[in-house]
């Protein structure tokens, strides 16, 4: 007898939790009756209410409960906003203090169980493909010694991203469009966060034990499409092989060398109408087919758990193509701690940076544009400190001194010398 | 000999010596706080059927749902609910994970013996671990300061524990993290000023617990929901549970599985 009642209740509760109107307070207190009349045991009651809140939660997560439309249970919609002052400082009269807002959207769905799409639109110029940033309060056409802005251009919503991905199992995945860089960097000498590549890439992943996994990406980066140049489609290929190992319960260690292709590089315009880069005329003079090795040691609790994690980390880059000069090598150094993620209210992390790229080591259209505007014939020394002001919400203060590795002669872009530049941004970040 | 009772007693021993090919063999991972429960059980299981082969391990809660979800082990223990995260990375595995209720747990605040109080509410017990209290005659005690043991943050009960005490805010940086129940404990029960949390199995005379909102941790107030810090212990599977896997949670769950859970200090739901 006992035993139809248990099945009669379960009945009931599967047709309460499927009905829309039915809350998880009112199966609850049906348990609750039900126990208290001595139908059910507590224990037969907690059985109940907890096994179905699960299976409802792993129906929701699937996108099979029937009460909600699909879309609306396999569509995740996030952004994020940031508003920034930034002081930069390349002379003693030569200052520029400006106020600056970034805000992304964007959804990503899934279209089946193996496949999904992501669209994502943000703040940015046309012009400039690394920076979201625009700046507030301007509107005409801007002349500085250093900066010389195209009228009408300064806030735009630009495309973002725009993929569709294909998970062909648990360990490789095809993405192809405009998408966010596959390529796992330990530090931002190479690629501007802000920078999607478009194009193709395939990432592979497999776990061999508990404590290590190795994993490959590789990238196909269209980088401009112009049928009036004898390159039209000049290509970026990159392999990244790489592992990620857990020494211990507190200390891991994630490593990667990346080999880079370039195609119609050579001889071809520069992308931009200034390079720092070695030319000929207007042309790149060299190739920058390179390899960069790159590792992150990650330390749990360091110093007797004084601070919750800790990482030691550092990249290198070395241009292999043929007739390149001596300034071909540039490497990235650094430390932070504090806080693995800043996600919640009195998280805190401290970074120290430092960073050196050669003239030709590296395309000057892809390293981090905060850093001495992302050029190369560079070094940098870096300090950061996010602090949690809520969830998902933090400050960050970043502070940048930079200057050229050589000497530059005076020019409308600046005086001769070094060109030391100065450069703090405080950040305040919000996500959603 | 005949040849025929040759050939038999041949085949007979080629059987027994292959028997261990067709033991079934399931791995059991995760959460230190049900590993107890999953230890006895699976000792007391095979020493009835002696053809099963179930090896047991722990990790934490978090270690146990990644392995049922990459399929390297066929029971995942946990003390926590799995997350939204984990089902849909589960899902995009092709696994269908199933929860199984096997037992119920109190999460018992403890303090040394010495220790004269005995009473805190739960706001007390959130402000002492989110360092907002940090001596111990702030609560009417002795005039010391507050060591503070939690558990590292791959563990069920640390979830458990921030979800249903802290409200989801960090633990004060100066807990002293531990990697397991019996860790805890044992600290608790060497340091005087300490306070830490455990499962409710881990008691012991060495510690002492504290009543929360008035209400001790016991199996009668964790099963009714008067003790507010209590959770269910789960065990997970891929899709409905076959074979070995199976007949054990069968086990775990049936009456005898129960009294072992009971023995074990648990909250048995029988």
């Amino acid at each position: 007898m006992k035993k139809l009642i248990i099945i009669a209740v379960l009945a009931l509760l599967s047709v309460c939790v499927m009905a829309p109107q039915a809350k998880a307070g009112e199966v609850d207190l049906l348990v609750q009756k039900l126990v208290e009349k001595g139908i059910l045991t507590p224990g037969e009651g907690q059985v109940l209410i907890t096994e179905t809140k699960e299976e409802v939660k792993k129906q929701i997560a699937s996108g099979k409960y029937e009460n909600l439309p699909t879309w609306l249970q396999t569509m995740k919609l996030k952004g994020d906003f940031r508003l920034r002052y930034q002081h930069d400082r390349h002379t003693s009269t030569d200052t520029e203090n400006r106020a600056r807002i970034r805000a992304r959207l964007g959804v990503e769905a899934k279209v089946n169980d193996q496949m999904k799409v992501g669209i994502g639109i943000a703040t940015g110029k046309v012009s400039d493909p690394r920076s979201t940033n625009v700046t507030l309060g301007q509107t005409g056409s801007k002349d500085s010694a250093y900066n010389t802005e195209t009228p009408g251009s300064f806030k735009n919503i630009i495309l973002d991203y725009a993929y569709g991905e294909y998970a062909f199992n648990k360990d490789i995945t095809l993405i192809g469009g405009k998408f966010a860089n596959p390529l796992w960097r330990a530090t931002d000498l190479l690629w501007d966060s802000d920078l999607n590549p478009e194009g193709v890439a395939i990432k592979f992943s497999h776990k061999m034990s508990s404590s290590m996994d190795l994993f490959m990406n590789n990238l196909l980066f269209i980088l401009d499409e112009d049928t009036t140049k004898e390159s039209k489609y000049p290509m970026m290929g990159a392999i990244q092989p790489g592992m990620n190992f857990k020494i211990s319960d507190s200390l891991s260690l994630k490593g990667a060398v990346t080999g880079y292709f370039f195609s119609g590089v050579e001889k071809r315009d520069t992308f931009r109408n200034w390079s720092t880069n070695s030319v000929n005329g207007s042309n790149y003079k060299y190739n920058y087919n390179s390899v960069n090795p790159s590792m992150e040691l990650s330390i749990k609790e360091p110093l007797w758990g004084v601070v919750p994690s800790a990482a030691i980390f550092s990249e290198g880059v070395f241009n292999v193509s043929k007739d390149v000069d001596n300034a071909r090598g540039g490497f990235a150094a650094g430390v932070k701690f504090g806080a693995e993620k800043v996600s919640n209210k009195g998280d805190w992390q401290a970074k120290l940076i430092y960073a050196k790229l050669s003239r030709d080591a590296w395309m000057d259209v892809f390293p981090d544009s905060d850093r001495y505007s992302g050029k190369t014939n560079m070094k940098s020394y870096e300090a950061a400190l996010a602090y949690g002001l809520g969830k998902n919400t933090y400050l960050e203060l970043d502070y940048y001194y930079s200057q050229s590795l050589s000497k530059v002669a005076e020019s409308t872009t600046g005086p001769a010398g070094y060109r030391p530049a100065h450069t703090l941004q405080i950040d305040w970040n919000l996500k959603f | 000999m005949k040849t025929v009772n040759k050939i038999l007693l041949t085949g007979l021993a080629v059987l027994g010596l292959a028997m261990p090919a067709f033991a079934e063999k399931i791995v059991v991972e995760g959460s230190t706080t049900v590993l107890p429960i999953a230890q006895k059980a699976a000792e007391v299981y095979m020493q009835k059927n002696p053809s099963a082969d179930i090896s047991v391990r722990g990790g934490g809660s978090s270690v146990g749902i990644a392995s049922i979800i990459d399929g390297s082990c066929d029971i995942a223990d946990s003390s926590r609910p799995i997350k939204d995260t984990e089902l849909e990375k589960a899902a995009s595995n092709g696994r269908d994970i199933k929860a199984h209720v096997v037992a119920m747990d109190g999460i018992a605040v403890v303090i040394h013996p010495s220790n004269g109080i005995n009473a805190l509410s739960k706001s007390q017990v959130k402000d002492i671990f989110t360092g907002k209290i940090s001596n111990w005659s702030q609560l009417g005690g002795s005039n010391e300061k507050i060591v503070a043991i939690s558990r590292d943050t791959s563990s069920g009960t640390f979830e458990a524990f921030m979800e249903l005490v802290l409200d989801k805010q960090k633990v004060r940086p100066d807990a002293i993290m531990q990697a397991s129940n019996q860790a805890v404990a044992t600290t608790v029960a060497r340091t005087p000023n300490a306070i830490g949390y455990v499962g409710l199995g881990f008691l012991s005379d060495a510690i002492k617990a504290v009543s929360v909102d008035g209400i001790m941790p016991s199996k009668e107030t964790v099963l009714t929901g008067k003790y507010k810090v209590g959770r269910p212990l789960f065990m997970y599977t891929n899709g409905a549970p076959k074979g070995l896997a199976k007949e054990f949670l069968d086990f775990v769950k049936g009456p005898e599985g129960q009294a072992l859970a009971d023995e074990l200090g648990y909250v048995g739901l029988k």
